[in-house]
């Protein structure tokens, strides 16, 4: 597709831009005292209350801004854009949790845990592994769930389901993004990756994981020689992050040095900023991935602020923990 | 036969510029819609950035109606043989310019609208970098209507 069919909804995602909470925002929530005046303080910002909805609580107000926004998107954006990219992750998501509900047998609360916008409908995807008919899944769906629910069916072993479901979903985006032939999305995708191996590197090191089991879960990466970091992770923590520094992330070894949560919260700045190159672009589907990933990044930091005044952590140690904004 | 070159010449004129101006505006205006969606109050500040654009095509009809008033539809006499080809050379510029500058200012008019839809008080920034582009259409309009005027002139006298 010709980068000037996005012209409309280019132009459109930069309108909406201009309603996404700045840094100032987020520090104005913070030096709010209770949960419920940083929810006040949203709804003043007309978070959650676009559209027709009105919004209840927190979760209520973080899923009617998402859906807003992703319906906006979709409608302003020529049909065939590669935005759905991000959808399959929300997909695998929820094939996971249903799977995972089905298998511990409680399936009632399972709906709360689910996750929108999706390409395949989540009622489709129990109703399809209730009665065994996985074969109507879409293809990028339909192996990966079939190997995840025989995993559980035969050693019940959530995690290793898990992994295997997480590792579908990046190959899906990487196959998503090889098929529109289109560099940025490969590149994203790569580093998705790129960063996905090496949080298992270093979570599967804090957890003593084996080299066998750490294999298994990473996907081959462009950026990265998997080999290093399962060496690495092998030896443990501090050879991890002597690992990071060795394949060029010294801001990732910095970070994971300090904690895993910190480590995170870069991997999660290191996605957003390679989408930030699309803020400088007038034409093409880029600068609609960066809106849609900035505003999920923004949606992640509300989140944070939010749980962290209901659990009375203090503004400082939630500061730290916010990710960087889209604009 | 004079006359189906010098017509050609007017066609493509007043053609290939009115496609890079329509081609130009309607990247713009297409992009403005974006934003007028949103707001309303800005449909203002970027008409300019649409319409601008739009010269081109009203450069190659300037040429076009300066032909046929030198080649005996509006004015003027028939021209030879000779005359036709030149009157086809001499509107060559601004259909090739006007094309192409439509097309690209068309782009750049567009990325303006993107400056005016985060920053409104920075419209004029946006407007001026889509003037710049104005400068070559212009050009190419100057040289097409100098030729086209002396056309006549000039192929009497080699005659």
């Amino acid at each position: 597709m010709k980068e000037t069919a996005y012209a409309y909804a280019v132009a459109y995602t930069r309108a909406l831009e201009n309603r996404m909470l700045q840094r100032a925002d987020l520090e104005a929530m913070l030096a709010l005292p209770s949960e419920k005046d940083a929810l006040k303080y949203l709804a003043d910002k007309g978070y959650g209350n676009s559209g027709s909805k009105t919004a209840a609580g927190a979760e209520e107000m973080m899923k009617n801004e998402l859906e807003y926004t992703w319906s906006e998107v979709q409608n302003a954006c020529p049909e065939g854009a590669p935005i759905d990219i991000l959808l399959y992750q929300n997909d695998f998501h929820n094939l996971k949790t249903i799977l995972k509900s089905i298998f511990d047998g409680s399936v009632s609360g399972y709906e709360s845990l689910l996750l929108g916008p999706y390409i395949t409908d989540p009622a489709f995807i129990y109703e399809s592994i209730t009665t065994g008919k996985t074969d109507d899944f879409p293809p990028l769906l339909r192996d990966a769930a079939k190997r995840a629910y025989d995993i559980l069916a035969s050693t019940n072993d959530g995690q290793l389901a898990e992994i295997e479901l997480d590792k579908a979903a990046f190959s899906a985006m990487a196959e998503v993004a090889a098929n529109s032939r289109e560099p940025f999305l490969i590149g994203w995708a790569d580093l998705s990756i790129a960063l996905l191996n090496m949080s298992i590197a270093l979570r599967g090191a804090k957890a003593k994981k084996s080299k066998s089991f750490l294999t298994g879960a990473m996907l081959k990466c462009k950026n990265i020689d998997n080999s290093v970091l399962l060496n690495a992770a092998e030896s443990g923590l501090t050879e991890v992050i002597a690992a990071f520094t060795q394949c060029g992330f010294e801001d990732a070894a910095k970070a994971a040095e300090e904690s895993v949560s910190e480590f995170e919260r870069w991997r999660d700045n290191k996605r957003l900023n390679y989408l930030k190159a699309a803020r400088y672009k007038a034409f093409g589907f880029e600068p609609l991935l960066g809106f849609l990933v900035g505003k999920q990044t923004e949606l992640q930091s509300v989140r944070i602020i939010l749980s962290g005044l209901r659990g009375g952590i203090d503004a400082e140690t939630l500061r730290g923990r916010l990710r960087d904004l889209y604009v | 036969m004079g006359i189906f070159w010098a017509l050609l010449g007017a066609a493509l004129a007043v053609g290939m510029a009115g496609v890079g101006s329509a081609k130009g505006v309607g990247i713009a205006s297409e992009a403005a819609a974006g934003v007028v969606v949103d707001d309303p109050s800005k449909f203002g500040r970027l008409l300019v950035l649409q319409l601008l654009p739009g010269t081109q095509g009203l450069y190659g009809f300037i040429v076009a109606v300066m032909v046929l008033l030198n080649t005996g539809i509006l004015g003027g006499e028939a021209p030879t043989l000779t005359a036709g080809f030149v009157f086809l050379a001499a509107c060559v510029p601004i259909a090739i310019g006007g094309l192409i500058s439509g097309m690209a200012q068309g782009r750049v008019a567009a990325s303006g609208v993107n400056i005016i839809a985060k920053k409104p008080a920075e419209s004029s920034k946006a407007i001026v970098s889509a003037s710049l582009i104005e400068l070559y259409a212009l050009l190419a309009f100057i040289i097409s209507f100098l030729m086209v005027i002396n056309v006549n002139t000039v192929t009497a006298a080699v005659a």
